[in-house]
């Protein structure tokens, strides 16, 4: 969940700067590297969490479950 | 504590969970098992001191229990086989009831004489032939079958023989009613959709919304179909954690299987992102399991949103229709799942190449401005330069000039010293002969010498007299003389005759 919610922020922000360079008329250098480095480093994240992972499978014990009162 | 024993008992649960078809911890807990294989009870009242075993349990397993405990489980049953083996009535009939578990069976009949006792209802099924068999069923498995029973209903029941000890009559133990036949089925699907429609409970505005990126997953589906297969060979590697719930799902198994597997995952797992509920393709009566009040109501329910991937030949499932997501088959639900990771990689690599050749523009777009002031500056240094170099070599030539001059000079200098001096000597010596001879000539020319040789000086009120004219006859002159002075007066003037 925690994981998922970060790749989720992480693209919402990305796409944040994006829209920022979008919408400046001359974009200042300092902010734009700025935005730059930022996105760099959303981009590494959001691209290790998107890296193939073996997924786990795991076949349920019913006999484990929580007991009922 | 007796691993042995405990492992004994859970067989023990197993099995009878199955034969009472309900859920391993109905029958006894982890907990009180664990608790038997610890402490021992042999008997009754140490039983009855184990947590979560009362009176009711007691009468339903105690004594098997007991048994097992007292390390005589298989004896037990074995020891009824002796030939010469005189039971008493409960125990005889304790022995043949685990005998007819023997005789589980599907028996298709038509419906007669149902009476709902609340918690459970009595019916019976006959033929033509007039054979009945009367049949008792609980609440709960009547409603996981999904079906309401009418006289002259024909089904088919699932279950086995049981002797019931206060009454010492037979009756069938049911655990699911189906419908037989298309017409009926289709009948029974129809009648229970719009009732469930009618509730609101296929509504689109009570649908949950899956996350976008699902990774805790509840699978639900057989081991053994094709479905599992398609699911997870389709939905892709992104680190997802799959919890796997192997459900039948078709046959009577499937009623009992498929709505456990969500209510399982509800209450185990509430924290999953999605459940899953997949299966191939089938008619009507092959997903009749999936068509059901208690599943439908279960996935309806569900904390945790429901993706079926459930394919069908004609009519939807109604599972599918109570589900947050429907799509028609298992690798469609393995691509639902995927698509957003698929897409974020997708998007994360336009975004990033946007921002990198947005970036990379303004940066030339700058440095583009900065080469222009670049040129531009240097351009009036060159300019700055040129001028400071051709000042510096007018400087250095009119400092070679300056040199040359003072070269010159100081030659000139130096050579005019020379002829100064020389020079000098000689003006001094012809200044000196000037003098000598200027002296000579003062000598010749003094008027007192002048005088003193007989010349004197005539002068008209002071004036010297030059010429004749400048006197006039009767004027009185001053006559200087050598050794003094004479006044006379002019008495004629004769002019010299010009030569």
């Amino acid at each position: 969940m925690q994981k998922e919610s970060n790749l989720t922020q992480s693209l919402k922000k990305l796409e944040e700067i994006v829209e920022w360079f979008e919408s400046q008329q001359e974009v200042d250098v300092e902010k734009g590297l700025e935005k730059v480095k930022e996105g760099a480093a959303l981009i590494k994240a959001s691209k290790e969490r998107l890296k193939k992972v073996e997924n786990e499978f795991e076949e349920v014990k019913k006999d484990l479950e929580k007991e009922v009162e | 504590m007796d691993k042995n024993l405990l492992q004994k008992l859970k067989d023990w649960r197993m099995k009878t969970a199955r034969r009472e078809n309900v859920e391993l911890f109905r029958v006894i807990s982890n907990q009180a098992l664990e608790d038997i294989a610890e402490k021992k009870p042999q008997e009754k009242s140490e039983l009855l001191e184990v947590k979560g075993i009362k009176e009711k349990k007691y009468a339903k397993y105690g004594e098997e229990i007991l048994a097992m405990v007292r390390g005589a489980g298989e004896e037990f049953f074995e020891s009824f086989k002796e030939e010469n083996k005189v039971f008493e009535v409960g125990e005889y009939l304790n022995f043949l009831n685990e005998k007819l578990l023997d005789a589980e069976a599907r028996i298709k009949g038509e419906v007669s004489e149902v009476k709902d006792r609340g918690n459970y209802l009595f019916f019976d099924i006959k033929d033509k032939e007039e054979s009945i068999i009367s049949c008792f069923i609980w609440k709960n498995d009547y409603q996981t079958s999904g079906i309401n029973l009418e006289e002259g209903m024909e089904v088919i029941i699932w279950g086995y023989p049981n002797v019931y000890k206060p009454r010492g009559s037979l009756s069938f133990q049911t655990k699911l009613i189906e419908l037989v036949g298309e017409g009926l089925l289709k009948k029974a699907y129809e009648e229970l959709k719009k009732k469930l429609e009618n509730e609101g409970l296929f509504a689109p505005e009570r649908k949950k919304t899956l996350p976008k990126y699902v990774q805790k997953i509840g699978l639900i589906t057989s081991h053994q179909g094709a479905a599992i297969g398609d699911f997870i060979s389709n939905v892709g590697n992104y680190g997802y954690k799959i919890k796997f719930y192997d459900s039948r799902v078709e046959g009577k198994q499937a009623f009992f299987d498929l709505a456990r597997g969500m209510k399982w995952f509800n209450k185990n797992f509430p924290d999953l992102d999605a459940l899953v509920l997949v299966r191939g393709g089938g008619s009507l009566e092959s997903l009749q399991a999936f068509n059901t009040e208690v599943l439908v109501r279960e996935i309806a329910g569900s904390k945790i949103p429901v993706l079926a991937g459930i394919g069908h030949e004609q009519d939807v499932t109604l599972a599918a229709l109570a589900a947050d997501k429907m799509v028609s088959t298992p690798t469609a639900a393995a691509l639902e799942i995927r698509r957003p990771w698929d897409e974020a990689i997708h998007g994360l690599e336009s975004r990033e190449k946007y921002i990198l050749n947005t970036f990379q523009n303004i940066i030339i777009e700058n440095k583009n401005v900065v080469l222009e002031a670049e040129r531009t500056l240097s351009g009036i240094l060159a300019d700055i330069f040129e001028r400071f170099r051709r000042a510096r070599e007018r400087l250095k030539n009119n400092l070679v000039k300056i040199k040359m001059t003072i070269d010159q000079d100081r030659s000139y200098l130096s050579n005019a010293g020379k002829k100064l001096s020389t020079n000098f000597e000689r003006l001094f010596s012809n200044f000196v002969n000037l003098i000598k001879s200027m002296a000579e000539k003062i000598a010749l020319h003094d008027p007192e010498r002048q005088l003193k040789l007989g010349y004197s000086l005539v002068s008209l009120r002071g004036r010297i007299v030059r010429s004749v004219k400048d006197v006039r006859v009767g004027d009185e002159v001053d006559v200087k003389m050598s050794d003094g002075e004479l006044r006379s007066k002019i008495l004629n003037k004769n002019y010299a005759k010009r030569k």
